[in-house]
């Protein structure tokens, strides 16, 4: 054995505890890679959180300012509409005395006058209807902070020992006659699901507003599932359609209040965050998954909640919004 | 045990011996790795016993000799890379008793998933301390050697009681370490 061979065997020792060395580099870069991305979503679904947390408090403020003087400009305007009509009675019945000839002439020419100037005939004809047309958009206002004080809401509604399945079944029945026309829907329930406490209006309000929203995403028809299972303590709730699909570049949006991708007047954009904040209040999480072109999946998860503790530990890992980010 | 245990064994073996002998070494035992050793990698414990078991045949020295001499070695090694440790502990004592919460806790973070062993310790008084090792490995002469190691870092002189021992069948070893005048 000359000296060389054993030269050229330490070298090519070292030449491929190099390459391993570069391979485990190359490992470890990878990996410190995969864990620096999970850390920026993390990162990114808290600042969500925040910021759905900080619109949340903002809301709350807001819509104790508006409610009030909107309480007082809906009643006041009940009484106005009464008082519109017994004035618009009066005005017919002068017209009814003039038409039979038994006003004196003088007050027929003012009247006339008064008549050329704002025509009684258009005011009796358009006042019943602005009267309804306010009373509409003050209702529509008063909805819309009711929503952000659902969505808002520091404290949780009243919880019951419910089962989510009737519950989605109740749901269903209510909206039935917006969807019957034009969707299917598949109901797959599991038989086994466990009791959970939670309020069963908010809940049904959830159900109902994602089963709608998915029939909107089927104008041209189409099918929804809506699935419950449950592992562990976990209830599972998936809303599930073969609409249209979400676009990627919204999704991180849907749950931030005002959001919708309606046209101007349909819809308040509420609806998916007070959904969001009815779930965060169940201490569970909300996530959807979407296909362009070939669907949407709405996922819920609810802790099953037996005791007043479990309630708590619910409600501190109450933020979370799965998949959606 | 980690590729750069073996590398600076390695190292020992042709400083002291020549590259010749490494490659005679490395022949002789025939190793799954085939002495190609990477420091952040995990290599058999059996390949360190079978390379020392066989120098120690080669070189006449007993194989307990030989561990705690590359124990002295590697201690002045690792002290070279990594000066940072003894830079921080201005005594012996003090040094010995960051080994296991502070100098071993680092390597876990340096190197994925180490063997290492668990040290706990008592300082009996200003003279004397007592380190109690365990460790499925049983490398207590490894460790003989790096306390020797630190002594002359430290330029102290020291006497050293291997009071209980795991290779006699109990399950820690206890080192009393006595400073020396
Ligand atoms: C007197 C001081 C030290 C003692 C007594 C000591 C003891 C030991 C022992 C006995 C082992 C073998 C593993 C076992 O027995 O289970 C070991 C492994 C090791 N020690 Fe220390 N050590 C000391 C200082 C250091 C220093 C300064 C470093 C520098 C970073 C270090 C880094 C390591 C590494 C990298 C291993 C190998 C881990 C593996 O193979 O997975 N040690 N130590």
């Amino acid at each position: 054995m000359s000296e060389v061979e054993v030269y050229q065997r330490a070298l090519n020792r070292e030449k491929q505890a190099r390459l391993d060395a570069e391979e485990q580099l190359e490992n470890s870069s990878r990996e410190l890679y995969k864990k620096n991305q999970a850390l920026q979503q993390q990162q990114s679904a808290m600042l969500k959180n925040e910021k759905l947390a900080t619109i949340g408090m903002l809301s709350a403020g807001v819509a104790h300012e508006i409610n009030n003087p909107l309480a007082v400009v809906i009643s006041n305007l009940n009484s106005l509409t009464d008082y519109n009509q017994q004035l618009l009675a009066l005005l017919a019945q002068v017209q009814q005395w003039q038409q039979q000839g038994q006003l004196p002439d003088a007050i027929v020419a003012a009247f006339n006058e008064m008549d050329a100037d704002v025509d009684f005939d258009f005011i009796i004809e358009d006042a019943p209807d602005m009267m309804a047309d306010m009373k509409e958009g003050l209702m529509r206002m008063q909805e819309i902070v009711s929503n952000l004080k659902t969505f808002s809401r520091t404290k949780p509604g009243e919880r019951q020992y419910i089962d989510i399945n009737a519950c989605l079944e109740a749901s269903l029945k209510l909206v039935n006659n917006e969807i019957k026309d034009h969707c299917i829907v598949n109901l797959d329930l599991d038989p086994s699901l466990p009791k959970t406490a939670a309020n069963n209006s908010e809940l049904s309000q959830v159900f109902m507003n994602l089963v709608i929203n998915a029939a909107h995403a089927m104008e041209q028809g189409g099918r929804i599932r809506m699935h419950s299972s449950h592992q562990n303590d976990q209830i599972k709730i998936q809303i599930v359609d073969n609409g249209t699909g979400i676009p990627e570049d919204i999704r991180k949006d849907i749950f931030n209040p005002f959001f919708t991708t309606k046209p101007p007047g349909h819809g308040t954009g509420m609806g998916l965050s007070v959904v969001h904040g009815i779930i965060k209040d169940h201490g569970g999480s909300i996530g959807l998954t979407s296909k362009m072109g070939v669907g949407t999946c709405f996922t819920i998860r609810l802790p099953v909640v037996s005791t007043q503790n479990d309630e708590e530990k619910a409600a501190e890992n109450a933020g979370e919004i799965a998949g959606a980010l | 045990m980690k590729g750069i245990v073996f590398n600076i064994l390695e190292q020992m073996v042709i400083e002291k011996a020549g590259l010749v002998a490494w490659d005679q070494l490395l022949n002789d035992v025939q190793l799954d790795s085939q002495g190609i050793y990477t420091a952040g990698k995990s290599y058999p414990d059996d390949e360190v016993v079978a390379l020392a078991t066989r120098a120690s045949e080669m070189l006449d020295i007993p194989t307990g000799d030989l561990i705690k001499a590359f124990g002295c070695y590697m201690f002045s090694k690792l002290v070279q890379r990594y000066p940072i440790f003894t830079d921080q502990k201005t005594t012996f004592f003090d040094f010995l008793k960051s080994v296991h919460d502070v100098i071993h806790v680092e390597v876990r973070k340096l190197y994925d998933e180490p063997s290492l062993p668990d040290f706990k310790h008592k300082q009996i008084n200003d003279t004397q301390l007592l380190m109690r090792y365990s460790s499925p490995r049983k490398f207590c002469m490894l460790a003989e050697g790096l306390i020797a190691g630190a002594a002359e870092h430290y330029q102290v002189k020291y006497s050293l009681d291997h009071r209980t021992c795991m290779h006699q069948g109990a399950d820690h070893c206890d080192f009393l370490i006595t400073l020396e005048p």
